[in-house]
C-alpha cells in the first residue's frame, strides 16, 4: 500500500514538472514567429538610407552576439531577454520625435513586450532550477552596447539621420535574436 | 555695333562648349545623394549565389548601359563599384564576391545610361535577410515501386569564400511530398558539399500511388519560394505472393517426392527386391573348405507309385443278438459320410444282396492300404503275414471270426487284444508302418510317436484286395456297390468307391469299436 502511494505520488510529480517546466520547442517558435514580425514592421520605418550615408555609425556589438557560438540555452534566454528590453526602451524614447507611423510603432513595441513576457516566465523556471546565469559577461557588454546608441542619439539630437542609422543597427539586432533563439533546444 | 556684334559671337561659342566640351570638362557627376528611388531592387539567391536585380519603375525610360556600386549601413564605408557589373547592359549583378553577409544592411547604387547621357540615377536598400529570395534548385523525379529518386541539381561547385562567409550559410533544403492530401516533409541541411547532382531518396512508399514533390530552400525567417509540383505514379508492385507461393509450392513438391522415393527405396530394400546381399556369411563360404568335410550325400530316394489298399473293418459288437445281425451296418451307413476322405472314422456302405463280388469278398477279403515310401517296396509277405499274424484283420481271425459263429464275443476279444499287442511289438521293432488306411486331413505322410507314418488316403480312391489263398467263404457282411475287386487281380490304386470291407466277424476289434471311428494298430 505505502510503495503503491509512493509510486503515484511519483508519477504525479514527474507530469507536474514537465507541465511546469519550460516548453523550449514552443517557446522558440513563438519567439521566431514574434521576431520575424518585428523586423518586417521595422523594415517598413526605415526610408531613404542613402540620404543619411553622413550619419553612419559604427557601434560595435559584442562579437559573441553578432556571432554566437555554443551557447546555452540559459544564457540565450538572458541574453535575448536585454536586448528585448533595451530596444523597447530605445524606441519608447523616440516615439514622438521620429514622425514615425504611430500604428507601426505600437504594433513594434506590442511584440517587443510579448516576447519580454514569455522570456520572463522562462527565466523564472530556470531560477528555480538553479540555473540562471548569473556571471554573464555578454549582458554588461550588452548594456555598454545599447548606452552607446542612446548616447549616439542623444548627440545627433534625435535627428531623423540618427535614428534612420539607429532603426538600421536595430533590424540587425533582429537577425542576431534570430541566431540565438536557435539555442533554445530541448 | 561692333559690340553688339561680338557679343552674340561669343555667346555662340558658349554654347557651343557647353554642349561638346562641357560633358569632358566634369559635369556634374550623378552622385548617390542625388539619387532617386526610381529602381526597384531585387535580391535572389540563385545556385548560391545572390542576384541582384532591378527593375525601372518608368518603364519608358531604357537605358543601355548600366553600372552598380554599393555601400553598407553598419559603417562609415565609402561606396564601392562593382567591377564585373560596370558597363553592364543587362539590369542584374552577380554580387557572390560582394554580398556574402546575411545580417548587413546594402546600399545599392545604379547608374543607367545611354551613350554619355545619365538616364537612371538610383539607389535603394537591400536586406538578405529581410528581403533576399531562395530560389530552389532545378529537379527531377524518378519513381519505383516503393520509393522515389528526387535527383537535385545544384552548381557543381561553391563560390570560393573566406571561413564563415556566405549567404548560403545556415540555409537548409526542404523537399515535401503530397499523396492523397497527405504531406511529408523532408529537410536537408546545406553546406559545402551540397553540390552537383545530388539524388534524395523517399522510401516507404505505397506502390501503385500517385506522388508530387516540391522543393524549397529554409533560411531563417525569410520567405520560402516554393518550386512547382512534379508528380509521379508509382508502379504496381509485382505479386510477390504467387512467386513466393509457388516457389514455396515447388520446393514441397520436390521434397514430398524426395522423401517418397526415399520411402519406397527403403521399403524394397528391405523386403529384398532390390539391392540383394550377394555377400553371404562367413559360415557359407566354403570355397577353402576340404571336400573331406563333408560327408558323402546319400542317394536319392526313389520314388515308386504307392498302392493304397484300403482296408474297410466295421467292428461290430455282439450283443448276443443273433436276430439282429444288421444293425452294425445302419451305424455304418449312417455313419458314412458324403465325402471320400477320413481322418478317424470309416466309412462303410451296406453290403448289397447278390452281388458276385460280395461273395467274394465275404469275409475272406481282406483290405489292406499299403505305402511305401521307402526305397524298398514294401514286402507284400510281411505285409500280408504281419496282418494275417496278427490276426487282427488277417483272413484267418476273420475267418475264424465268422465261420464259428457263437464264439463271437469273448474270444473274438481276447484274440483281438492279443493281436494287437503283438502288432506293436511288431511295429515297435520294425520301426517303419506301412500305410495308414485311414488319411487324415493333410495329403502328406504325418509322422507319429513311434516313428509311425501315417498317410491321408483319398477314400474315393481305394481299391478292396482279396489277399492270395484267403477264400475264407465267409459270407459277406457288407456291400461295394460300385465297384468290383477280384481278390487275384493285382493291386491298383485306381479309384474306386468307398470300399469298406467290413470285418464285423472280428471279436479282436471289438474293443475299438465303430462307435468312435478310430482304429487302432
Amino acid at each position: 500500500m505505502t510503495n503503491r502511494c509512493t509510486l503515484q505520488l511519483t508519477v504525479l510529480l514527474c507530469l507536474t514538472g514537465a507541465a511546469l517546466s519550460v516548453n523550449y520547442g514552443t517557446l522558440r517558435f513563438q519567439q521566431r514567429s514574434s521576431n520575424s514580425a518585428c523586423e518586417k514592421l521595422l523594415w517598413q520605418l526605415i526610408t531613404s538610407p542613402q540620404h543619411c550615408l553622413d550619419d553612419r555609425m559604427d557601434f560595435q556589438i559584442p562579437r559573441e552576439v553578432e556571432q554566437p557560438q555554443q551557447v546555452r540555452k540559459e544564457e540565450a534566454m538572458v541574453v535575448m531577454y536585454e536586448m528585448l528590453q533595451q530596444i523597447f526602451s530605445i524606441f519608447g524614447r523616440g516615439f514622438s520625435n521620429a514622425g514615425w507611423n504611430e500604428t507601426i510603432v505600437e504594433n513594434l513595441l506590442e511584440e517587443l513586450h510579448e516576447q519580454m513576457g514569455r522570456l520572463e516566465t522562462a527565466l523564472e523556471e530556470i531560477t528555480k532550477e538553479g540555473k540562471f546565469p548569473w556571471e554573464n559577461r555578454t549582458v554588461l557588454r550588452l548594456k555598454t552596447y545599447y548606452l552607446g546608441i542612446l548616447q549616439y542619439l542623444k548627440g545627433k539630437s534625435y535627428s531623423r539621420c540618427a535614428w534612420t542609422v539607429v532603426q538600421a543597427e536595430i533590424l540587425r539586432n533582429f537577425s542576431f535574436l534570430n541566431r540565438l533563439i536557435g539555442a533554445l533546444q530541448d | 555695333m561692333l559690340w553688339a556684334r561680338s557679343a552674340i559671337a561669343i555667346r555662340l561659342a558658349s554654347l557651343y562648349l557647353m554642349v561638346h566640351v562641357g560633358p569632358s570638362l566634369g559635369a556634374p557627376q550623378p552622385s548617390l545623394a542625388s539619387s532617386d528611388e526610381s529602381c526597384i531592387f531585387s535580391l535572389t539567391l540563385r545556385n548560391f549565389r545572390p542576384i541582384l536585380s532591378w527593375e525601372l519603375k518608368n518603364r519608358s525610360i531604357v537605358p543601355t548601359h548600366y553600372t552598380l556600386r554599393y555601400t553598407i549601413m553598419s559603417k562609415p564605408e565609402a561606396l564601392q563599384l562593382v567591377p564585373e557589373c560596370a558597363n553592364i547592359t543587362r539590369p542584374s549583378c552577380d554580387l557572390t564576391h560582394q554580398w556574402h553577409n546575411l545580417n548587413e544592411m546594402y546600399l545599392p547604387w545604379v547608374i543607367g545610361s545611354r551613350g554619355s547621357a545619365t538616364l537612371v540615377n538610383c539607389a535603394g536598400i537591400v536586406s538578405p535577410f529581410v528581403e533576399m529570395i531562395l530560389e530552389p534548385p532545378e529537379f527531377e523525379i524518378v519513381g519505383f515501386v516503393d520509393h522515389l529518386n528526387v535527383i537535385l541539381k545544384f552548381p557543381p561547385s561553391l563560390p570560393k569564400l573566406p571561413p564563415g562567409k556566405g549567404l548560403w550559410l545556415r540555409m537548409s533544403l526542404s523537399i515535401e511530398e503530397e499523396s492523397e492530401g497527405i504531406v511529408r516533409q523532408h529537410l536537408l541541411k546545406i553546406d559545402e558539399r551540397t553540390t552537383g547532382n545530388f539524388t534524395y531518396v523517399i522510401d516507404k512508399l505505397i506502390p501503385n500511388t500517385n506522388y508530387c514533390v516540391s522543393v524549397y530552400l529554409k533560411l531563417e525567417n525569410l520567405s520560402e519560394l516554393r518550386s512547382p509540383w512534379k508528380c509521379a505514379r508509382l508502379p504496381p508492385r509485382p505479386e510477390p505472393v504467387s512467386s513466393e507461393s509457388a516457389s514455396i509450392g515447388g520446393l514441397t513438391i520436390l521434397f514430398l517426392m524426395v522423401a517418397v522415393l526415399g520411402g519406397a527405396v527403403t521399403v524394397l530394400k528391405r523386403i529384398g527386391y532390390i539391392c540383394l546381399r550377394t555377400k553371404f556369411p562367413k559360415v557359407l563360404n566354403f570355397d577353402d573348405v576340404a571336400i573331406w568335410a563333408f560327408p558323402k550325400l546319400p542317394a536319392l530316394e526313389a520314388v515308386a507309385v504307392a498302392e493304397v489298399i484300403h482296408i474297410h473293418r466295421k467292428r461290430k459288437v455282439w450283443d448276443y443278438n443273433y436276430d439282429d445281425e444288421s444293425d452294425g451296418d445302419e451305424e455304418a451307413a449312417s455313419r458314412a459320410g458324403g465325402g471320400g476322405y477320413t481322418m478317424h472314422g470309416l466309412t462303410v456302405r451296406p453290403l448289397c444282396p447278390g452281388s458276385p463280388s460280395s461273395a467274394t469278398l465275404g469275409g475272406s477279403e481282406e483290405a489292406e492300404s499299403l505305402m511305401a515310401p521307402g526305397p524298398k517296396p514294401w514286402p507284400a509277405e510281411r505285409t500280408s503275414g504281419a496282418y494275417e499274424g496278427k490276426g487282427t484283420w488277417g483272413p484267418k481271425g476273420t475267418s475264424g471270426a465268422y465261420e464259428k459263429e457263437g464264439t463271437w464275443g469273448a474270444e473274438r476279444t481276447s484274440e483281438a487284444s492279443k493281436e494287437e499287442e503283438e502288432e506293436e511289438e511288431e511295429e515297435e521293432e520294425e520301426g517303419t508302418w506301412p500305410a495308414d488306411p485311414f488319411p487324415r486331413e493333410d495329403s502328406g505322410p504325418t509322422k507319429s510317436p513311434g516313428d509311425r507314418i501315417f498317410f491321408n488316403v483319398d477314400l474315393n480312391s481305394v481299391l478292396v484286395k482279396v489277399p492270395d489263398g484267403d477264400d475264407s467263404g465267409a459270407p459277406a457282411m457288407f456291400c461295394l456297390p460300385e465297384e468290383t475287386v477280384d481278390a487275384d487281380a493285382p493291386e491298383d490304386s485306381a479309384a474306386g468307391p468307398e470300399d469298406a470291407p467290413f470285418d464285423g466277424n472280428d471279436p479282436s476289434r471289438s474293443d475299438v469299436g465303430i462307435g468312435d471311428g478310430y482304429m487302432m494298430r
